[in-house]
């Protein structure tokens, strides 16, 4: 049969479905098997009259083989493809082509999913660890000096807060690097439920917690951003992407509209990290200030 | 929420079932309010967060001190006390074999929302109690 890369959009035969690599650039796409069955819940709609056996083509992207059918991510296949590979795999899809990715993607089985959530966020945690540790005395007068500049700033002074941010206690860096995955567990199923429960209120959860749960996991690959060595933007960075390929993902997995499906991910953001909001405010007036006195 | 156990492997309610025993270690061993924290939007406006009370809802809890509980957060505290009472539930469940029950899916969209209503209400309790009380 006749499939066309999603990179390169060129064409090439195959015999078979899956994730296989393309021939001219080197990507691995992902062919999904049209007699695969379609979700309990939302069963794909059949391929039209003509069109080949392999694709279901999604909207505005006439050509591109990707079928509404589910397919494995290449994550799962981590034993055949090695474990490098299908996690970059993976991390391209999830991060740079949600919308296509969690249209197809498998969502019965999300401990993939949350594996996968889990290594991004270890390495990201671990980095940040690491240079915490290596900046701790910089990072430490920094952070005092910002806080003479915000209101109220002096109740933090010689706190945990500048402790953890400095990295200042060996046996915290060792804390922090074993505790790391097993928090990235917790935090995957509870922000899962989270906005499983908005989503649920909205309406939009018609595929169940496994697909929030398969959503929030491999959205959460975003976050490896973090392991970037650039404090505080990084995280920035990583949690705003996290949150549109969230988004994106939930719409797509969850079969739902694009208004719901940013209303599950922005009203829990608003209401429970209110507080943060705050402290980033806090913080980008300390910084501010630190510029206007340095300056 | 539909999971619950396949082939005879502990599946999602079971890690959930786990977190909220984690949840009852940390609250009930771990010195948890010697870590002097402040809330950064209190800090900010001078009012309570959504979740501002958490942590001592579920320490005092954990210590039996259903009072204190409830004083520190409403919220924290049902939502301990939910926790731990679903973690021992689906243990004894897991342990006598018994299936995930199945919930209808309005049931679930009705439970969401008296989570959601619960947690504004607190929320609006905390306010108000901060401001007039």
């Amino acid at each position: 049969m006749l499939a066309r890369c999603v990179h390169c959009q060129k064409t090439f035969d195959t015999d078979r479905f899956g994730v296989q690599p393309c021939p001219h650039c080197g990507q691995h796409v992902h062919l999904a098997d049209p007699s695969a069955p379609p979700p309990a819940a939302a069963p794909a709609p059949p391929p039209p009259q003509g069109a080949p056996p392999y694709a279901v083509y999604p909207p505005g992207a006439p050509g591109v083989p990707w079928a509404a059918a589910e397919a494995d991510a290449p994550f799962a296949l981590r034993a055949t493809l090695g474990w490098v590979r299908a996690y970059i795999d993976t991390w391209k899809l999830a991060c740079l082509q949600p919308s296509l990715f969690f249209r197809s993607v498998k969502v019965a089985s999300p401990g993939n999913a949350v594996l996968f959530g889990v290594i991004s966020m270890t390495v990201a945690s671990w980095f940040q660890t690491l240079y915490g540790a290596l900046m701790g005395a910089a990072t430490r007068g920094m952070f005092q000096e910002m806080l003479k500049q915000v209101p109220q700033g002096e109740r933090f002074q010689d706190t945990w807060v500048i402790q953890w941010m400095s990295g200042a206690t060996a046996i915290g860096t060792v804390a922090q690097l074993i505790a790391a995955p097993f928090v990235s567990v917790v935090w995957i199923f509870i922000w899962a439920a989270i906005y499983q429960l908005f989503l649920l209120v909205l309406g939009a959860a018609s595929r169940g917690f496994e697909a929030t749960l398969t959503v929030v996991g491999y959205a959460s690959g975003a976050l490896l951003i973090g392991a970037a060595p650039v404090p505080g933007l990084a995280n920035l960075v990583a949690g705003t992407w996290f949150i549109f390929a969230a988004s994106i993902g939930f719409r797509e997995a969850q079969r739902t509209t694009s208004a719901k499906a940013w209303a599950a991910t922005s009203l829990p953001f608003l209401a429970v990290c209110l507080c943060c909001c705050a402290g980033a405010w806090m913080m980008i007036f300390g910084l501010s200030s630190l510029k206007v006195h340095g300056g | 929420m539909a999971a619950g156990r396949r082939g005879g492997r502990p599946g999602i309610p079971e890690v959930f079932a786990l977190i909220g025993v984690a949840s009852f270690l940390a609250a009930r061993f771990l010195p948890l309010l010697d870590i002097h924290s402040e809330c950064p939007f209190r800090l900010a406006t001078g009012l309570p967060c959504a979740t501002c009370g958490m942590t001592h809802a579920f320490v005092a809890l954990a210590r039996g001190d259903l009072a204190g509980a409830w004083a520190a957060s409403p919220l924290g505290a049902g939502l301990a006390g939910g926790a731990w009472l679903y973690a021992l539930l689906d243990l004894a469940r897991v342990a006598l074999g018994l299936p995930w029950p199945s919930l209808p899916q309005r049931a679930w969209r009705a439970l969401a929302v008296a989570t959601l209503s619960a947690a504004a209400l607190n929320w609006a309790w905390m306010l108000w109690r901060a401001r007039f009380a």
